[in-house]
């Protein structure tokens, strides 16, 4: 079986190829709970853009066949202001929406994302309750651009879950490398376990032969 | 992305828990309590919007970003101040 830092590398954990030492193990069931909370999120982030990047070309049809009679109107804080017509929420979270606009620019239909703050929020009072983030004449090209953007968003997010873990072990757990345990708190990210308080069980070992 | 790596004190070392005293109050303004940079989660319950919104901010380039250490992101308290436009 292989070892590091004399230990046997026995225990898998969901979604991280490699296996763990019985001191990694024990950081990573320590390290879980700690950001259960954003990995959960991060999962539903995750599986909300797969669907709309799964169901762009339909959700782009459905908007530009779609009349724009009696839809919701909102107006953008730029220069000039502009109105926009609301036509798809892409994502709603307490504190936000993500909603798939458009507007009509000369005989042509423009779309736009725009995110909708909380308008009690500080900084909505301040800076707008709506906030442009992109706009094409396709509004699938514009869906794909989302997407994109928000799975860098999702990276940023992962970054600072990493560095969470990273700061939580070295002080639970000092003078340890934690790159493996970081590493497999990340895979999670991923696609999510089953249930969080699953508890891991130790891998079967398996005989290499060489 | 704009972010950089930020250092404090002498020879680049990162204090990371220079930043771990305090909290926003509750009119999301933060607190005069010495503190130089806050995480996205405190920037996120100070600015009354959701945690990805501060990323997306971040992204666009609206709000500018640093990485300690480790990699995580802050923001610093006058770039919180600028947008919650308070001195």
């Amino acid at each position: 079986m292989l070892k590091r830092n004399g230990e046997n590398c026995e225990h898998a954990v969901p979604n991280y190829p490699g296996l763990l030492t019985a001191t990694e193990f024990k950081a990573y069931n320590a390290a879980v709970p700690l950001v259960a909370e954003q990995v959960r999120l991060a999962h539903e982030r995750a599986t909300a853009l797969s669907k709309i990047e799964r169901h762009s070309a339909e959700i782009a049809e459905q908007v530009a066949s779609q009349s724009t009679n009696g839809l919701p109107s909102l107006t953008v804080k730029e220069t000039p202001e502009s109105v926009w017509q609301v036509r798809h929420t892409l994502f709603k979270s307490p504190r936000s929406e993500i909603l798939l606009c458009s507007r009509a620019v000369g005989e042509k239909q423009q779309f736009g994302v725009v995110e909708k703050f909380d308008p009690n929020s500080p900084y909505a009072r301040i800076n707008g309750e709506t906030d442009l983030q992109m706009r094409s004449n396709n509004a699938f090209l514009l869906l794909q651009n989302y997407v994109e953007c928000e799975r860098g968003v999702l990276q940023m997010f992962r970054k600072d879950i990493e560095a969470t873990v990273e700061e939580q072990l070295l002080e639970k757990f000092p003078g340890q490398n934690h790159s493996r345990v970081v590493k497999a708190i990340s895979a999670r990210c991923e696609t999510q376990t089953p249930s969080e308080s699953q508890k891991e069980k130790p891998a079967r070992s398996v005989k290499l032969r060489m | 992305m704009k972010s950089s790596q930020c250092t404090w004190g002498k020879a680049g070392k990162t204090r990371p828990n220079a930043m771990d005293n305090s909290k926003p109050n509750a009119n999301g303004q933060p607190e005069q309590n010495g503190r130089i940079a806050y995480s996205i989660h405190e920037a996120a319950d100070m600015l009354g919007v959701d945690y990805f919104s501060v990323y997306r901010l971040i992204q666009r380039g609206k709000i500018k970003a640093c990485r300690a250490l480790r990699g995580k992101f802050l923001i610093s308290k006058t770039e919180l101040f600028r947008l919650l436009d308070t001195e």
